[in-house]
């Protein structure tokens, strides 16, 4: 990120990484103007209004039982809660690798569970490494070496806006192939999908219900392989249809399949995740494929790699035991809270700029760039990266950003603010 | 601070000392000389009757990056959890194949070591690499950056850029990504595999930008030289595990031109075609040409039989080992045109004739380089085996008793087809040293490290003699790390934050105007936030950097 002052109160910040999808996009360019920031050099709607709310956003003051208190006299309330607690649960997790690792700290040493907001669908992606590996691939990989995208679920268009701007696949003829560039898409169109189908050739589309994709992607596997033993044409997909993404995947140099994973959130969703992988595998038997997983929130990427170094495995986490416990289904944070396996839920957001703290009749502790009216204990805290240098992870799990502090905001990080309950309660 | 540590037997082969009893003075975290009797003595440490060597240095174990976690999910399964509950420090974590990151420093440290180097950085998985070593505590660590499969590195090499702009670009790359050294994994072999190219041999053309990894390695060791790094090319050399790719790596040998080059664990190079089964040793072929030029070193790679798993950047060299894989899984991944990323769990089996013959050839190297300084002791962590094994093998290099003992264990074919057992040499002390302490800080140009002189830092670590060797350097009595003792009688006791070693390197920052283009159209993100600054370092990753 590079500052450049513009006038004297004026400030254009370059370079700019936005911290409100799982893309990372590091290219934005930031006018500070009457205290508020303006994004003048993308269109991405989720960017721009993130960025207008985040730096038009009041200052928030601690609150005790509603009652507006000092910030010490809020950390305190909080580490009487999370002393007296028996089952804690830290979750939201909306924040970067600073306000993760004490996060963990403070979840090991009050042997609490913690889990990130989003994290069933990431879970969807880490149980399939865990039981069978797979192929992947990243963002400049896909822009620059893909031929073919394979789009399994458009819907995602909503929440990564620039994905196919990022992707250069608006610009069919790349230089850098030997081929113009193919797209394929499988699932429900949107109508965000549908503004951008106008301007790039869309060599195949399948509209079906996203259940049946897996089904849809096991036949395309069949056909590739030539066999026809298995797995019947059946929910009236279109044959042609099918016939013009085998040919064309059999044609591909370096074929991408992308999804993510949240649109898979229904019962055995993870099947789908199986079979494309399952695809991809025997297309590398003599071509070249992979995957683009994609992940909503930058934090849920972030506090999965952290938790991984950390302890070896992914979230969710218990330390009920006083050593890390990873159960995806029995840990999860939304499995605790409807069997009531909780007496404390801690928010810690900061991010959390689309998100709410869970409303559940445990005590709550919400530390929060959003106001909590419901929780106990409120303790506000600044956005990563807007308000404070922060480490997030981009979505394809390689490449972490450093984002550096905008001054949008004062206020204490999720990190600062975790350290000194941790310090407290070691007292 | 004032500590004495008196009467201890050293072996300090940096500077010389083969098994003389001293004492050593050590200065807040420095040693010194002997300051004079007038100077009040803080602390007295008893060591008479013990070995006193420094700190151990790994020079090549992949202990930080994206492949490093992806291992760790894919083997949960094996991992068994573990606490540091002798201190007031609420850490606990998991120990398996590729420990976590706390019970990786303290396993470490449990064995002497202070200092370990991630062999395989990949340039825009730094930044992590650099975070996961940060939080790898009583461990100083530093990386290797790899270049020579990014698609900007072999553009310029295939239009025949002048190698100034080679040179700048290297540097550039390892400032940007706060590394110390170059690596280069499969010259070219991981982007030909993205092109679909599954074999790649030292003289043959990748099949896009024409150009060899012969070439590539010529041009990188040039680059090295004229930068001035202390480590040569550290290279993974082409066609990994292949029977007969000992040719390949004698080939690569001779790309360099003369020049200074590390053969990365060389014992995955050093396979023959010979006897029925069309593989065996030609580890003497490797030791020849290693004893006949000083100019090239290796460490070993060590293969132990057990559980695994194989953590590489060469897709190509782990896409081939796939269908072997134990558990029967295995991850891949192409990044950021840069490189790439295998993981592929193995076990390897006494019982099974290539296994038993990995292990006897990485003895056979061991035993059959004459000069210990060219020679690294590593198992490449996890890839061989994990690094918990070290005491196991110097045992095996110091006992021949014991060594032949394992011997009859194994596979006979294996047996047959090695020259371990017609073998007498045993390691000494002082050898040991270096293998595992001067050796790396020599290659890697760390100047107050590996050693006991006075103005080294004061890493230090005390052995009990048995006659086992491996209970020797499996239990030190005391590790010292920068003049606080961090483990006594195997317990961690102190657990400072490590540092992260680099080499200050110059070049024409005029090359990020070429560079700055290439960021946008090719890459998805920034050359302005790409780079790693010292202060990003020390408040944010949470790891000072220490310039050599």
């Amino acid at each position: 990120m590079q500052l450049v002052m513009t006038n004297q109160k004026m400030y254009r910040f370059l370079d700019v990484v936005c911290p409100f999808c799982g893309l990372l996009c590091d290219d934005l360019s930031l006018q500070n103007e009457s205290d508020s920031f303006h994004i003048d050099s993308s269109n991405c709607p989720l960017s721009k209004t993130s960025f207008l709310e985040a730096s038009t956003r009041t200052a928030l003051k601690p609150r005790v039982n509603g009652k507006f208190v000092t910030r010490k006299t809020a950390i305190q309330a909080a580490v009487n809660l999370i002393s007296n607690a028996e089952l804690p649960l830290i979750t939201g997790l909306m924040t970067d690798v600073a306000g993760t690792r004490n996060a963990l700290t403070l979840a090991e040493y009050s042997h609490a569970t913690i889990d990130q907001y989003s994290n069933r669908a990431f879970g969807i992606n880490a149980s399939h490494i865990q039981t069978n590996g797979g192929y992947f691939t990243t963002l400049s990989e896909t822009r620059n070496r893909a031929d073919m995208l394979v789009l399994i679920g458009p819907q995602m268009q909503k929440k990564f806006p620039r994905l196919i701007e990022i992707l250069d696949f608006s610009n069919p003829d790349n230089s850098r192939l030997k081929r113009p560039r193919k797209i394929a898409v499988i699932g429900e169109p949107c109508e965000e999908f549908a503004t951008i189908v106008e301007q790039i050739d869309v060599s195949a589309s399948i509209e079906c219900d996203l259940q049946q994709s897996g089904h849809l992607i096991s036949v395309i596997q069949n056909q590739m392989e030539k066999r026809k033993d298995r797995a019947p044409i059946t929910h009236n997909f279109s044959n042609s249809a099918i016939q013009s993404i085998v040919q064309a995947l059999n044609q591909s140099d370096y074929a991408v399949f992308v999804w993510a994973s949240e649109e898979f959130s229904f019962p055995l969703g993870d099947l789908i995740v199986d079979s494309i992988f399952r695809l991809i595998d025997v297309i590398n038997q003599s071509r070249r494929a992979a995957g683009l997983m994609l992940t909503t929130t930058p934090s849920t990427t972030t506090a999965n790699a952290v938790s991984t170094w950390r302890y070896g495995k992914p979230l969710p986490l218990s330390f009920r035991s006083g050593s890390p416990e990873h159960h995806p289904d029995y840990y999860g944070w939304d499995s605790i809270i409807n069997r009531g396996d909780t007496d404390l839920v801690i928010w810690v957001g900061g991010l959390d700029h689309s998100v709410e703290m869970p409303d559940c009749s445990m005590q709550k502790i919400s530390l929060s760039s959003r106001d909590s009216e419901n929780a106990d204990v409120f303790i506000p805290i600044a956005i990563p990266g807007l308000d404070h240098d922060a480490h997030l992870f981009r979505t394809d799990l390689t490449l972490a950003h450093y984002l550096k502090n905008l001054h949008m905001n004062d206020g204490y990080s999720a990190a600062e603010t975790l350290e000194e309950i941790y310090s407290q309660l070691k007292c | 601070m004032l500590t004495v540590i008196k009467g201890g037997t050293i072996y300090d082969p940096a500077n010389g000392i083969d098994g003389e009893v001293r004492d050593l003075y050590i200065n807040n975290d420095r040693l010194i000389h002997c300051p004079g009797t007038e100077k009040h003595v803080d602390h007295i440490i008893d060591a008479h009757g013990m070995i006193v060597m420094a700190g151990g240095i790994d020079i090549h174990s992949h202990i930080g990056g994206g492949k490093a976690n992806i291992a760790r999910m894919m083997m949960m399964d094996n991992s068994v959890p573990e606490r540091l509950n002798e201190l007031d420090v609420h850490h606990s974590g998991c120990k398996h194949t590729v420990p976590s990151t706390l019970i990786t420093g303290k396993e470490y440290a449990r064995l002497g070591y202070t200092l370990c180097f991630e062999p395989a950085v990949v340039p825009s998985n730094a930044r992590q690499a650099h975070l996961e070593m940060a939080d790898t505590p009583l461990l100083d660590t530093g990386g290797y950056l790899v270049l020579g499969n990014d698609d900007y590195f072999l553009k310029l090499l295939a239009e025949k850029s002048d190698s100034q702009k080679l040179r700048d670009y290297v540097a550039w790359m390892l400032n940007a990504t706060q590394c110390i050294a170059i690596k280069a994994v499969n010259p070219g072999g991981i982007s030909a595999f993205k092109f679909n190219q599954r074999k790649l041999d030292v003289d043959e053309p990748h099949s896009h930008f024409g150009i060899t990894p012969g070439q590539i390695v010529r041009s990188l060791t040039t680059a090295i030289s004229d930068i001035g790094l202390s480590h040569p090319l550290h290279t993974h050399c082409s066609n990994l595990g292949i029977p007969g790719n000992f040719e390949s790596t004698l080939n690569t040998i001779n790309a360099a031109d003369g020049k200074p080059i590390h053969l990365a664990h060389v014992q995955f190079h050093s396979y023959g075609t010979q006897g029925k089964r069309k593989f065996s040793s030609a580890a003497l072929e490797i030791a020849q040409a290693v004893n006949s030029d000083p100019s090239v070193s290796v460490d070993v790679g060590h293969v132990m039989f057990g559980q695994t798993v194989t953590i590489s950047a060469d897709t190509m060299a782990q896409f081939r080992t796939k269908d072997f894989a134990s558990p029967n899984k295995s991850t891949f991944m192409d990044i950021e045109c840069e490189a790439g990323c295998g993981v592929v769990p193995f076990k390897y089996r006494s019982k099974d004739f290539v296994n038993a013959l990995q292990w006897a050839i990485g003895l056979e190297l061991f035993l059959t380089i004459d000069n210990p300084w060219q020679v690294f002791l590593t198992t490449d962590h996890p890839n061989g085996a994990s690094f918990t094994t070290y005491p196991h093998l110097i045992r095996l290099l110091m006992d021949r008793n014991f060594r032949n003992d394992m011997l009859s264990t194994i596979h006979r074919g294996a047996v047959e087809m090695s020259v371990i057992k017609d073998i007498s040499r045993e390691y000494s002390l002082y050898e040991i040293a270096v293998l595992t302490r001067a050796g790396p800080a020599r290659s890697l140009g760390l100047k107050d490290r590996g050693h006991l002189g006075a103005s080294a830092i004061a890493d230090v670590v005390l052995y009990r003699p048995d006659e086992n060797w491996d209970t020797v350097f499996r239990h030190p009595v005391l590790v010292i790390k920068g003049g606080q003792t961090i483990v006594k009688d195997g317990e961690i006791i102190h657990i400072p934050r490590g540092r992260t070693l680099r080499q200050r390197v110059d070049f024409d920052s005029g090359i990020e105007k070429d560079l700055k283009p290439h960021f946008e159209m090719s890459r998805t993100t920034r050359l302005s936030n790409f780079k790693i600054s010292d202060d990003e370092m020390a408040n944010s990753v949470g790891s000072d950097v220490v310039y050599y």
